[in-house]
């Protein structure tokens, strides 16, 4: 599947979302899974929250699960998948390019 | 006790949202704290002084926005209050919840939301600019530049130019914020709002003092609405009783449509002074009745300059000449200043420039058109002892059913 071309480098924001919305949450609950996820290391206010969640909804890559009462509630398509896979192997690759040199260093230091 | 309230001016456009930002977080420093706000005021009620951070978001307002409301106040920011709509305040305490937004890139929708007021509001004074310039460089018969640029058309044009800045700043504004989130930069918290709440006021100082300039500038022209009696004083035109003394002015017919025996000023910024005549006569000749009729146009430019280019003009397009009915104008080469004169029969037609003055006539009548030059020469040569410049000539009290100035 061809991806739009602003989805991959992904911004953390989105990367955290697409990987709490593998399963469906409503707009807080996304927020404290992306503390979680992350181990507190991301951030995450609802300006952007709301802000990446309209956007990844017109692109497809997720859509309205079940609406919980009156709460809306999201999960990843596969669209959403699939560019969550390229974004990881993307991530994985740059890791691992800066692997030896960077443990290198450390090593030294 | 009753807690005290306040209301402040609404300077902030919905574009300086950081502008906004820090002003609300120094006047909750000082304990007046946000509680709404309207189209003109924003609200305040007094309390405790307090760090506080105050932040605008920007949103459409659609079915999601309670349950949108709901998880911010969750995450820690109360929602106070909007403006326009699509620009939302809210305030949490100084250091605990996280921003409103946490990576800047993604803000730049959000942000782009704001461009669209701002081009809805600049419609308005591009239009009304862009006609009044049309209409400056010749559109319709004579410039209208020349002839009607007065102190309320330059007071219309720095309303809508003041328009066009606010508006222009605006947009700039906007573009710039966006294009620091495209490169990853937060917004300011804390920018400083002095210069923009100094420059906001001063520019309306400053239209309003251009304004009163302006007024000032055409203090000492006249101009009548509508057409009038003849005012008692002797005028710059040629009257017909001047011509023809055994002529009888006819009376007009109905009210509403009296152009006859009518008299009018008017005023511009380049052509200051000008008179406007329409007479109507009826003259008994060896052949039986017979009608003459004089309208004449005297104007006087501030410089000879703009009088050669009335004339110009004049020359080249009539306002009394109907569609299709071609002129002939030609330059009578003996004349000392310029005269170009058109000639159809009875009818004649001619534009007279002397330095500052010029003269359209039209002038349908059996008297020889040289007795009506020489008239408006003498006219033209004692002008600086006869004419008074700065007031209306008062109009005679009895002129209105009085037709009879011919038997003088």
């Amino acid at each position: 599947m061809a991806l739009a071309k602003n989805m991959v480098p992904m911004t953390e924001a989105m990367y955290y979302i697409l990987l709490a919305l593998c399963q469906p949450l409503h707009g807080y609950a996304i927020m404290g899974a992306v503390g979680e996820l992350s181990r507190g290391r991301v951030p995450m206010g609802p300006g952007t929250l709301y802000g990446v969640l309209n956007r990844m909804e017109k692109e497809r890559l997720i859509e309205l699960a079940t609406t919980d009462g009156r709460r809306k509630t999201y999960i990843i398509t596969a669209a959403g998948r699939e560019a969550l896979c390229q974004e990881y192997l993307r991530l994985s690759a740059m890791v691992a390019d800066g692997k030896d040199l960077i443990e290198e260093e450390g090593k030294n230091a | 006790m009753r807690k005290k309230k306040k209301r402040r001016l609404f300077w902030f456009e919905w574009g300086a949202i950081e502008e906004a930002e820090s002003w609300l977080m120094d006047l909750a420093a000082q304990g007046w704290h946000l509680s709404g706000s309207g189209p003109i005021f924003w609200h305040f009620s007094q309390g405790e002084p307090q760090e506080i951070r105050y932040r605008c978001d920007v949103f459409r307002r659609d079915e999601e926005f309670q349950e949108r409301i709901s998880v911010y106040t969750q995450a820690g920011w109360e929602y106070v209050t909007s403006i326009n709509r699509q620009v939302h305040v809210f305030r949490g305490p100084a250091d605990e919840a996280p921003e409103i937004h946490t990576e800047p890139v993604e803000m730049v929708p959000s942000i782009s939301l704001l461009l669209r007021p701002y081009i809805w509001l600049g419609l308005f004074p591009l239009t009304a600019v862009a006609m009044l310039l049309i209409s400056i460089f010749g559109y319709g018969t004579i410039p209208w530049m020349l002839l009607h640029f007065d102190n309320l058309s330059l007071i219309f044009l720095l309303v809508q130019i003041f328009y066009l800045f606010v508006v222009g700043r605006g947009i700039i504004g906007v573009l710039r914020k966006r294009s620091k989130l495209r490169r990853g930069m937060p917004l300011a918290h804390g920018k400083s709002y002095r210069r923009y709440l100094a420059t906001m006021p001063g520019i309306l100082v400053a239209i309003l003092a251009l304004s009163v300039l302006a007024l000032g500038f055409s203090i000492n022209v006249f101009s009548s609405e509508g057409i009038s009696p003849f005012p008692e004083n002797e005028v710059p035109v040629v009257r017909i009783f001047e011509l023809i003394p055994e002529a009888q002015y006819v009376p007009g017919e109905s009210m509403d449509t009296d152009y006859d025996n009518g008299y009018r000023t008017s005023t511009s910024f380049l052509v200051p002074w000008q008179w406007f005549s329409y007479e109507f006569a009826g003259q008994v000749t060896g052949q039986g009745a017979y009608q003459t009729s004089l309208i004449t146009s005297a104007y006087r430019a501030r410089t000879p300059g703009l009088a050669n280019r009335l004339a110009r003009e004049l020359v080249r397009n009539s306002p009394y000449t109907p569609d299709g009915y071609a002129r002939n104008m030609h330059r009578v080469e003996s004349f000392t200043g310029g005269m170009w004169l058109h000639q159809d029969g009875n009818i004649h037609e001619f534009v007279i420039l002397e330095e500052d003055y010029v003269f359209h006539v039209l002038y349908n009548g059996l008297e020889p058109v040289e007795d009506l030059v020489d008239l408006l020469n003498h006219k033209i040569t004692k002008r600086d002892l006869e004419m008074t410049y700065g007031q209306c000539p008062s109009p005679r009290a009895d002129a209105g059913t009085d037709f009879s100035l011919c038997s003088e």
